[in-house]
């Protein structure tokens, strides 16, 4: 037998993806005759996948001061040329000498210097606010051209930033902000754009705008702050049945590491567990049960107001027929144990549940993609069996051109009485053709306007490929989850395969209407990117989320009723308004809020309004309450040092033991794993 | 796409990176951003023709000799005094300390400082940064076949030491 040299880069290159197609098949023809060097590549497989995690959990580091983009921008314009280089003529250079000088005692009049010998480079050592400063200065010395206009104001500007810098010793006495600063260096830096078409106006150093939305037009806030209620009456977000952030978390925290805060989501958390919430009863597709509890006890210092929404459920026997296009990234990079193998295992399990009522067509995508199976009917799996069991993993990944052929396909045998769904199966390494981000949102959009339906499931990624492929599915019409193993995909496709792939209303918003008679401030649990403005809930162009059969959806506020202390982190109040009568007193109503649900039928284009109000006092809360607020509180704790600190993960740990219950499938004794985990992760 | 709204784009997308990996190079933040400025300051003077298409590279290519350079010239630096330290506290653990603090229940920092100052820097480039071989031996002023040799002397590495960790006889 043929021993395999460890020393060859060849393995790892093959491993990153790196080899020409010429040494990929002669690098895979050496692994079928060697076994030792398929498990020493495995081996390089895993301490890569290592690398990749290590470097995805990293911490980051600051990025640059406003003075130093300020700087970048500056040159940014001169280049940009709409300050010219060389083509003043001689005689404007005389105005503007004249008019710098003039500039110039305009600038000390406003900012007098304070006198210093010291050369600039010591002070630039000596102090820790000009080491921003100092490279600002290297890089205008070293451009002076004192020949040319240009090179006039250039001197002009080092002198005014030396200026500055011989300030800079007593700044802290004169310069009270961090505004006032960014003030003083936008005005040397206007000196260039000051002088424009040989006119210069001599103008006091303008600070930069300050961009602060009104916070009547913006409702997206940060969610983070609790929010007056007089001030702003009203809650809007989309609706979110995706699970991949709970998979992904727990893949993290099962390997001992803590999950960045980025990929924490706390609503996918929450929704990940099953409910068990009435279904609607009057032929509507959902049914909203609103309730809310008083959690001060467990220390979150609120009481908690529950949403739970519960999808129409569809017996299996009278499911709609589906009309699926799988299409699978057979990439390099999928071909680990966790990808592409499980992707089929995952797949064969999917069309094992299919029938007569049922076609699915293959399209796998590589460095080039194409058909691997037409549309072929369910009544049979053995073909499609057959085609999966086909694939192999190898190249590169185009997935802009696997993705127009999947929607073609679908389009093609669209059928207006079946579900038509394209299911996406990949690691997210889009790395040829169309890979920006942006092109690829705008081929999903385009394409979700023809009625398919997107679910995308992520396999086997590093974290940072998780937010393109949640926002492919948000555009698409479509869910995402994560699956990690063999039990996650039995779960999305096989117990819930119904919820997964059967859309029962899209474009679902909620629009929450607090009373501001019984409460003082609320603040959403989750949904940070599914916000929505005011006024987007009336506006059926703008997108929202799916809803499956059978899914349930919990969506919880903190709220604080009237009388009670508002928390420091509040949003602060608005004054009343001169010219207009305050909010018209919510007078003798008892309710607590009033909910409001838009949803579209999954072939429709207006969109229908429930009405939901909350008039009950508040409540014990069942079982399934206390454990979504336990799944809140840990996801929270993990997103946020802050509230880890108020409502720590050993009081999550207690509610969600005490709230277990039947716990059908043990999905609920694992989260206490996952808190445990955290816990000894933390500290 | 105009000029100023291409170096906008090149900012938002490769700032974070670009500090990140700055910061790796030489371990001080103030250091690492104002390498990252001047970078930047390059950029708006390079011809765009040249730099178009592969942004990246040429922006980690420059941070990585504006490093060395501005750690050349700072060498003479006084420390400084604990007037002016007062001035910027900053309450957060720098990454170093993060990373130290992780030590404990991870090991794999620990291995990678026992590699060479070169293989953990191609590491990040390639596993942080998603560059191809070509990509980081532009970066690094190697060859490709370097690149490829460090990188699978470091995974291997890594892996022997990974194993030999879990109690697996190597």
């Amino acid at each position: 037998m043929k021993t395999y040299n460890p020393e060859d880069p060849r393995w790892t290159a093959y491993v990153l993806n790196e080899l020409e197609p010429s040494e990929l098949e002669q690098v895979e023809r050496e692994f079928a005759e060697d076994p030792d060097l398929k498990a020493f590549v495995e081996e390089l497989y895993e301490t890569a996948a290592r690398m990749a995690a290590h470097f995805a959990a990293e911490s980051s580091v600051a990025g640059l001061d406003e003075l130093q983009r300020e700087r970048i921008q500056t040159e940014c314009r001169v280049r940009a040329g709409r300050i010219p280089r060389h083509s003043r003529a001689g005689w404007m250079m005389g105005i503007a000498a004249a008019a710098t000088i003039c500039l110039l005692s305009a600038w000390f009049a406003f900012y007098p210097p304070r006198r210093s010998s010291k050369p600039v480079d010591d002070l630039a050592a000596e102090s820790v606010e000009t080491e921003s400063a100092s490279p600002d200065m290297e890089s205008v010395v070293a451009e002076a051209e004192p020949a040319d206009i240009d090179g006039m104001l250039a001197q002009m500007e080092r002198s005014l930033v030396a200026g500055e810098i011989q300030e800079l010793e007593g700044l802290l006495s004169d310069i009270s902000s961090p505004a006032e600063m960014t003030g003083v260096m936008a005005g040397s830096v206007s000196l260039r754009q000051a002088y424009s078409g040989g006119t210069l106006r001599l103008e006091p150093p303008a600070p930069p705008p300050v961009i602060s939305p009104s916070l009547d037009d913006f409702d997206v806030l940060p969610p983070s702050d609790f929010r007056r209620v007089a001030d702003h009456p009203l809650s809007t977000f989309s609706i979110d049945v995706d699970t991949a952030s709970y998979t992904v978390v727990r893949r993290m925290l099962r390997e001992g590491r803590l999950p960045p805060p980025d990929a924490v989501r706390v609503e996918e958390m929450i929704n990940f567990f099953q409910y068990d919430y009435a279904p609607p009863e009057d032929g509507r597709p959902f049914a909203a049960h609103l309730s809310w509890a008083d959690f001060t006890r467990s220390t979150w210092g609120s009481a908690l107001v529950r949403i739970a929404v519960k999808g129409h459920e569809i017996p299996l026997e009278e499911r709609p027929g589906l009309n699926l296009v799988f299409l699978i990234d057979v990439s390099g990079s999928m071909n680990r144990p966790n990808r592409l193998p499980l992707v089929k295992r995952s797949m064969e399990a999917l069309v094992r549940q299919l029938d007569e009522r049922d076609r699915v067509a293959i399209v796998v995508y590589a460095g080039q993609s194409g058909l691997a199976l037409p549309p072929t009917s369910g009544a049979d799996p053995q073909p499609i069996l057959d085609a999966l069991a086909k694939l192999r993993a190898s190249g590169s990944t185009a997935g802009g051109a696997g993705i127009q052929l999947a929607y073609q396909t679908a389009r093609e045998h669209f059928d207006p009485e079946r579900v038509n769904r394209v299911i996406l199966c990949t690691d997210g390494d889009f790395n040829v053709g169309i890979t920006s981000r942006g092109e690829l949102e705008r081929l999903i959009e385009e394409e979700a306007q023809s009625g398919v339906f997107l679910s995308v499931l992520g396999f086997g990624m590093g974290n940072y490929k998780d937010s393109t492929l949640e926002i492919l599915s948000n555009k698409g019409n479509g869910n995402y989850a994560y699956i990690d193993d063999f039990s996650e995909a039995r779960r999305v496709l096989v117990d819930r395969m119904l919820g997964t792939l059967v859309t029962i209303a899209k474009d679902v918003k909620l629009q929450v209407e607090f009373n501001p008679a019984r409460v003082a401030a609320y603040r959403l649990v989750g949904y940070e990117n599914r916000m929505l403005r005011k006024e987007d809930f009336n506006n059926d162009k703008v997108d929202a989320g799916e809803i499956g059969a059978g899914h349930t959806v919990t969506a919880l506020y903190e709220v604080i009723p009237v009388g009670w202390p508002i928390p420091g982190d509040a949003v602060p109040p608005v004054d009343p308004l001169r010219y207009q009568a305050p909010r018209v007193e919510a007078g003798e109503s008892r309710e607590i809020l009033n909910l409001k649900i838009r949803y579209k039928e999954p072939d429709g284009e207006v969109s229908k309004l429930l009405e939901f109000p909350l008039d009950a006092e508040r409540v014990e809360p069942d079982a399934d309450f206390r454990f979504a607020a336990a799944v809140a509180g840990f996801g929270k704790a993990l997103r946020d040092p802050a509230f880890a600190e108020r409502v720590p993960l050993t009081h999550s740990l207690e509610l969600a033991e005490a709230a277990r219950g039947d716990d059908p499938g043990g999905y609920r004794a694992e989260l206490i794993q996952l808190i445990r985990n955290a816990m000894a992760l933390q500290e | 796409m105009e000029f100023s709204d291409w170096i906008t784009a090149q900012v938002q997308a490769h700032e974070a990176a670009l500090c990140r990996y700055a910061f790796s190079l030489c371990g001080n933040e103030a250091l690492a951003k104002d390498a990252v400025q001047e970078t930047f300051l390059r950029l708006c003077r390079a011809e765009r023709g040249k730099v178009e298409g592969h942004e990246a590279a040429w922006l980690f290519k420059v941070c990585r000799s504006r490093v060395i350079d501005l750690q050349r010239k700072a060498k003479p630096m006084q420390t400084l005094t604990p007037r002016h330290e007062a001035v910027l506290p900053d309450p957060a653990r720098t990454p170093y300390e993060s990373a130290l603090h992780r030590d404990a229940a991870d090991p794999l920092p620990a291995m990678m400082a026992r590699l060479t100052d070169r293989q953990r820097e191609a590491l990040r480039l390639k596993f942080q940064e998603d560059m191809s071989y070509r990509d980081i031996a532009g970066v690094m002023n190697l060859t490709e076949g370097n690149v490829g040799f460090i990188l699978h002397t470091a995974l291997k590495t890594l892996g022997k030491q990974m194993k030999q960790l879990e109690g697996v006889p190597a």
